[in-house]
């Protein structure tokens, strides 16, 4: 039964980053592999599997596209398509020269969604060379606004020795 | 049945057997008187000759006594003599030797005399041309050497400048790369450490902007576009 990406919106709005995503589809696949072989229930495997956030949000989605959570088969369907669904997103890697928080990590992800109307999961690197700014790799091209390169651009490698010395 | 012829016959043949026999001894007697005579001769033949070969053995013995008499006194002188002949040999030998090893020694003496002169000669000879030769040789050398000391004090002198100049201008050239290589490493790590102090003075605040800030320039180019 095909959905509307729009029902997944719930959950991808908690996951920001590619180490994130990889950790949700595994579980994902594990609450699969479970799914027909317990005794349990679809909802006691979907909590034992997935972290409580996760779990709230999956159910969500899975309510909001009409999808009868207590049929595994059901679930099993829905589950299939979020996973396809989250594997084919894109990936944007991104090198800061700072170690974000949480906060900004979201503040970053909701740029690329509101910029670009489309969901990315960021692949953040730390490079501290970079003094400020971004070096960003979209789609195989390679794209550099860092600080360091604007100070490379405006000054040669002796003007650091120089303002050093205080000349 | 006897009838008289046959025993004037038996009669007969009697008196000839008789007769026969008488014949036989009679000549049998003579026969063997004959052979008893010609023994008896032969005997004294025998004892003729035996007594001739005893007198020539005796008389031959006698001979060849004399004769081996004779012989041992033949070799005994014979002996004496050889001895005496030879004793007189070797002594005329031996002086004989003397004389010629005195003959030689003398020779010898003069020839080695004459030789010892010749060479003495000879050697002084060599040795006063040996030492002329080496007086010139060396002589020659130490100009020949006094010459090339020149020589090889100048090329020195000029190689020595040469290779003065060109480790002079190696060490010259190796310093200012060195230095470059220097500079160029302490302008890296000034870099870094001014990248690295700059990065760290810069707040988590401004470095949000300054992401927002790249990434909206980023838009502006268009890159998301496609």
């Amino acid at each position: 039964m095909p959905y509307d990406k729009t029902v997944f919106a719930p959950l991808l709005e908690i996951v920001y980053t590619k180490p994130q995503v990889e950790e949700l589809v595994s579980q994902l696949e594990l609450v699969l592999t479970s799914l027909f072989n317990n005794k349990e229930s679809a909802i006691d495997v979907l909590g034992k599997f997935l972290s409580h956030d996760y779990k709230d949000k999956v159910m969500l989605c899975a309510d909001k596209s009409g999808t009868n959570i207590s049929d595994p088969s059901s679930l099993g369907d829905f589950l299939r398509l979020l996973i396809d669904n989250l594997k084919a997103t894109k990936v944007v890697r991104i090198d800061l020269a700072f170690v974000p928080k949480d906060q900004q990590v979201a503040g970053i992800s909701s740029w690329f969604l509101g910029n670009i109307k489309e969901k990315v999961f960021l692949d953040i690197s730390i490079d501290r060379n970079l003094v400020g700014g971004v070096s960003l790799s979209y789609e195989g091209n390679f794209y550099e606004y860092s600080l360091k390169k604007k100070l490379e651009e405006k000054y040669k490698l002796g003007d650091f020795r120089a303002l050093l010395k205080g000349n | 049945m006897l009838t008289p012829a046959l025993i004037y016959a038996a009669l007969f043949s009697l008196i000839v057997l008789f007769g026969l026999v008488f014949l036989y001894s009679y000549y049998l007697g003579k026969i063997v008187q004959r052979d008893s005579d010609v023994y008896k001769r032969a005997q004294n033949i025998i004892e003729d000759a035996h007594k001739k070969a005893k007198a020539i053995l005796d008389t031959s013995s006698d001979k060849a006594k004399e004769i081996v008499s004779a012989i041992e006194h033949s070799k005994y002188e014979f002996d004496r003599e050889y001895k005496t002949s030879l004793r007189d040999t070797v002594a005329k030998s031996i002086l004989q030797l003397e004389e010629q090893t005195q003959y030689l020694s003398k020779s010898y003496e003069n020839m080695y005399e004459e030789i010892r002169t010749q060479s003495m000669k000879q050697l002084k000879d060599t040795l006063a041309k040996l030492e002329q030769a080496g007086e010139e040789s060396l002589s020659a050398f130490r100009s020949s050497l006094k010459d090339q000391q020149l020589t090889s004090q100048y090329y020195i002198e000029k190689r020595l400048n040469q290779e003065f100049e060109s480790a002079h201008k190696e060490i010259v050239t190796y310093k200012e790369a060195q230095m470059r290589e220097v500079e160029e490493k302490i302008d890296k790590i000034v870099l870094k450490l001014s990248s690295e102090i700059l990065g760290r003075a810069i707040s988590l605040e401004d470095h949000e902007k300054l992401v927002f800030e790249a990434l909206n320039k980023i838009k502006e180019e268009g890159v998301f576009n496609s």
